[in-house]
């Protein structure tokens, strides 16, 4: 795990528009943190920083070093001084690193568009960012933009190995990108972050993983294990396919709002645009 | 075509040109070919696809057998096709044996207390006919008919000869023998099944007579006859009884239930007994019956009401000779004297006399000097009179109805110079007594070559002969049954032609059920059995007749015998002909639908 202080200078095509995104969009914080550090960013809750944001009457419980005195003087009242909270939250963005985020160029660049999105959103919340390239192994990568130039790693499940991490247990914010195309339960995708303070799944898929044609023999090979099928992509097999597509990402979804997550697919074939407006109305980002 | 043949049982096909199809199986194969060309698509993981694979228990190799069954089933499916196309055999035996039987088609066939002589040799036939062997049956009947095949199976011999029934009224064996001639072989005798040992005497090397008869006493209605005098119905019924010993019997008249006429008869061996009685004109079928004996179908008549196709006769003549002929005519039953000649069907008088047009055929009797003027057609026979005298005159055989024109004693002067045109009736020499022309005009006219003054003829037996002749020849060519009452075996000439204009189907009904359809109007109807018939276009009922069984020579069992033949002596006829193999044409069929259907599973397990 390392921590990345600077943005990485390595140009390639979004580039820009995933910075100009940055600046007009921020990351949705959840209310709470427990992996924080007093930092920089003024947190949604009232803390103990120095920038005052208001003030209430006194209940029993409350800090006797927030009391306002000089109020109590001038109008006999006990009252409270709220402050805003000060947080340097920890964000660690687990970024799918197997061959199967690039079974395209477009999911792969896609892959590159959210990973370096999301690293500036969390910079841009003074945040303590880690990224981590998901393979074979969980290793810290140097950059969003480190994996344009590492061939990808074969795994069939990466859940064991994420639950091992350290990584996927300590609190924070947990930004995992991935086409979660391999077999699990979504309860156990969960599960895999118990101390997240806020678990952002973000499921990239190419275009014929989300929308198969109808119509045409294919041979479908696994990325991974490189395993194949031959079918003829009618109607109903069409049909049974988004059916099963549409379950796993209900079910993912309902198990990631449970928790307080944010759950968004995207895809390879829309343009950023689209893609922003997905992260949009599933409250990862905000304006 | 047999194209192996160092196996034990030769393989053949029918139509070698349905080999052609095993050229579907490079089609097929091009196709998967091509089909498997199918686009590569590396996706993020299968587990969502798992639902479309096959279910297959193993590994690779067994995938790719499995993925390449459609491939082989639709293969196989195209060679059987092939296979079946081409008329793929292995035959039972590549010949065919055949027999040739002629059934006694006689209605002495169904003679017989307990079992009919039909039942014992359809017996005999079911014993005797293998499963492998094909046959050629022949009824012996009016006509000569094949009632199975030719190269019929046993089955379908055994379904024609349950559906059969012998109601012929004599056995016409030289036309039996001669069909049978075409189907069998010189080498061995053809098998006859009959009644009787002797009706196959005439044919002994052609022949191999199986008789199955049984000699029995019988009595039967030898002849009814129902005709109308005045206002009442005459019915005459002759019974005659064949046996060795006298035979009782009871003769009912019936009508509608109603009994007419009973009477107890018994008759000697031999003899014919005649009854005769009236009753009112009814227009009711009247039923003759005697009591059941062992040939029932000679035991029954319908008589149907007497049909009366009444003929007009316009005479111009007058004095003696007009009354001479007038007395001719009503001397002929259903017979009227028509004041008109537009109206009457027979014009007597004068060759010049001006014929009627219409639709219907009309009959002139023309006779020089007849007519109502005597003193100018006597002066037309002065010059050339010649005289012709009984035996001298002949009848001409063109017509045969004055076969037996009784000639002796006439004296017939006639005129000479009248030239002899082709259809002469009586001839004296070289010159024409009597002719009959046909004109164009539908009529048919009958020039008498005499003079009328100096003859004897109107006073001879021969005239009314003549006059009734022509009138009954008149009669015929009235549209419409002659009778409403026939013999079995009779040819029946319905003359309806100028009745039925429209066309369709014509529908004959035999006691009320369907017996044969024709599509168009029949002239003439033959070889009926016994029954009561109607012919009918579509509502409209065009005749209404009976058939009633009169044939002496079937009537009379007592010559009946039975005698058996050692059928294994009969050598078949063998053809070239393969016995099919149903069983593997069947197994054939079945994997072929087997294949198909497994070809179409596998090829939607795949996808």
């Amino acid at each position: 795990m390392s921590e990345t202080t600077s943005t990485p200078v390595v140009e390639y095509a979004n580039r820009r528009q995933m910075e100009a995104f940055a600046l007009k969009y921020r990351l949705t914080i959840p209310d709470r943190q427990r992996a924080t550090r007093v930092g920089e960013l003024a947190g949604r809750r009232t803390g103990s920083s120095v920038e005052y944001q208001d003030r209430k009457d006194y209940t029993t419980g409350d800090d006797l070093r927030t009391i306002d005195w000089r109020s109590y003087a001038r109008n006999d009242r006990l009252t409270v001084k709220l402050y805003r909270e000060e947080i340097t939250p920890v964000v660690d963005i687990i970024i799918d690193a197997s061959a199967s985020m690039s079974v395209t160029p477009a999911k792969a660049s896609r892959r590159m568009d959210l990973g370096y999105l999301f690293f500036l959103l969390a910079r841009k919340l003074h945040a303590s960012v880690h990224v981590f390239r998901l393979g074979e192994k969980l290793i810290p990568a140097r950059g969003p933009l480190d994996f344009d130039a590492l061939t990808d790693q074969r795994m069939s499940n990466p859940l064991p190995l994420l639950r091992a991490s350290g990584a996927a247990r300590r609190a924070g914010i947990k930004i995992l990108m991935s086409d979660l195309m391999f077999p699990f339960a979504p309860p156990e995708l969960t599960s895999t972050f118990p101390n997240a303070d806020r678990l952002i799944i973000l499921q990239l898929l190419s275009r014929f993983e989300a929308d198969p044609p109808v119509g045409g023999a294919f041979r479908l090979e696994d990325a991974e294990d490189l395993r194949h099928l031959d079918l003829r992509l009618d109607q109903r097999t069409v049909d049974t396919y988004k059916r099963r597509l549409h379950n796993l990402t209900e079910e993912i979804s309902r198990c990631v709002q449970l928790v307080d997550g944010r759950f968004a697919t995207v895809r390879e074939d829309e343009s950023v645009d689209d893609m922003i407006t997905h992260l949009l109305r599933a409250r990862i980002i905000e304006v | 075509m047999p194209v192996l043949s160092r196996f034990r049982d030769p393989l053949i096909l029918s139509n070698p040109w349905g080999l052609l199809a095993l050229l579907s199986i490079p089609v097929i194969l091009g196709l998967h070919f091509f089909r498997d060309r199918r686009k590569v698509l590396r996706i993020g993981g299968l587990h969502l696809w798992d639902f479309a694979k096959v279910s297959l228990p193993v590994g690779r190799k067994f995938d790719r057998l499995v993925r390449n069954l459609p491939l082989l089933f639709q293969i196989l499916t195209a060679l059987l096709l092939s296979l079946l196309i081409a008329g793929f055999d292995i035959p039972d035996r590549l010949q065919t044996r055949h027999q040739t039987v002629i059934i006694d088609d006689s209605a002495s066939m169904l003679a017989g207390l307990k079992e009919s002589a039909a039942a014992r040799a359809t017996r005999v036939l079911e014993g005797w006919a293998g499963p492998r062997d094909k046959y050629t049956i022949i009824t012996a009947g009016a006509r000569a008919q094949v009632l199975a095949g030719p190269f019929a199976s046993r089955l379908e011999v055994l379904e024609a000869i349950r559906n059969w029934t012998p109601v012929a009224p004599a056995s016409e064996m030289e036309s039996a023998v001669n069909l049978a001639g075409k189907f069998a072989s010189h080498a061995s005798p053809v098998l006859f099944l009959t009644d009787s040992v002797e009706n196959g005497n005439g044919y002994p090397d052609t022949l191999a007579t199986y008789a199955v008869g049984k000699a029995a006493p019988n009595a039967a209605l030898a002849f009814t006859e129902r005709f109308r005098v005045g206002t009442k119905d005459r019915i005459l019924v002759t019974l005659r009884g064949w046996s060795k010993d006298p035979i009782a019997t009871t003769l009912r008249a019936t009508a509608d239930e109603h009994a007419l006429f009973e009477q107890s008869v018994e008759l000697s061996p031999g003899e014919s007994k005649s009854f005769s009685f009236e009753t009112e004109a009814l227009d009711k079928a009247l039923t003759i019956r005697i009591a059941d004996d062992a040939l029932n179908v000679d035991n029954l008549a319908t008589l149907m009401p007497v049909s009366i196709k009444p003929v007009g006769v316009y005479i111009d003549a007058s004095g003696e000779t007009r009354s001479a002929v007038e007395k001719a005519v009503l001397a002929v039953p259903y017979t009227a004297i028509s004041r008109d000649p537009a109206t009457a069907q027979l014009v007597i008088g004068n060759p010049s006399t001006v014929s009627r047009p219409g639709p219907l055929r009309v009959f002139r009797i023309g006779i020089p000097g007849i007519d109502s003027v005597p003193t100018t057609s006597s002066a037309s026979m002065t010059s050339g009179t010649m005289l012709a005298q009984g035996r001298e005159i002949v009848v001409e055989n063109r017509n045969g109805f004055f076969d037996t024109l009784p000639l002796e004693g006439i004296l017939w002067p006639y005129e000479s110079s009248v030239a002899s045109p082709l259809s002469t009736v009586l001839m004296h020499g070289e010159n024409p007594l009597m002719y009959e022309s046909r004109r164009v005009d539908r009529q048919s006219e009958f020039v008498i070559n005499l003079d009328v003054e100096k003859t004897n003829l109107f006073r001879q037996t021969a005239w009314p002969v003549i006059v009734q002749s022509i009138i009954e020849e008149c009669r015929d060519a009235i549209p419409g049954l002659a009778r409403s009452n026939y013999r079995t075996g009779e040819e029946i000439n319905l003359n309806l032609s100028s009745l039925v204009s429209e066309t369709g189907k014509y529908d004959l009904l035999r006691d009320g059920k369907p017996y044969l359809t024709y599509q168009e109007l029949p002239s003439t109807l033959r070889d009926l059995p016994p029954g009561v018939y109607e012919l009918n276009h579509g509502d409209k009922r065009l005749a209404r007749f009976a058939c009633n069984f009169y044939s002496p020579t079937e009537s009379d069992l007592t010559s009946l015998n039975a005698k058996s033949f050692d059928l294994a002596r009969l050598q078949p006829v063998t053809t070239n002909e393969a016995t099919r193999n149903h069983w593997l044409y069947y197994g054939l069929t079945i994997m072929f639908i087997t294949f198909t259907a497994l070809a179409w599973a596998y090829h939607e397990l795949s996808h």
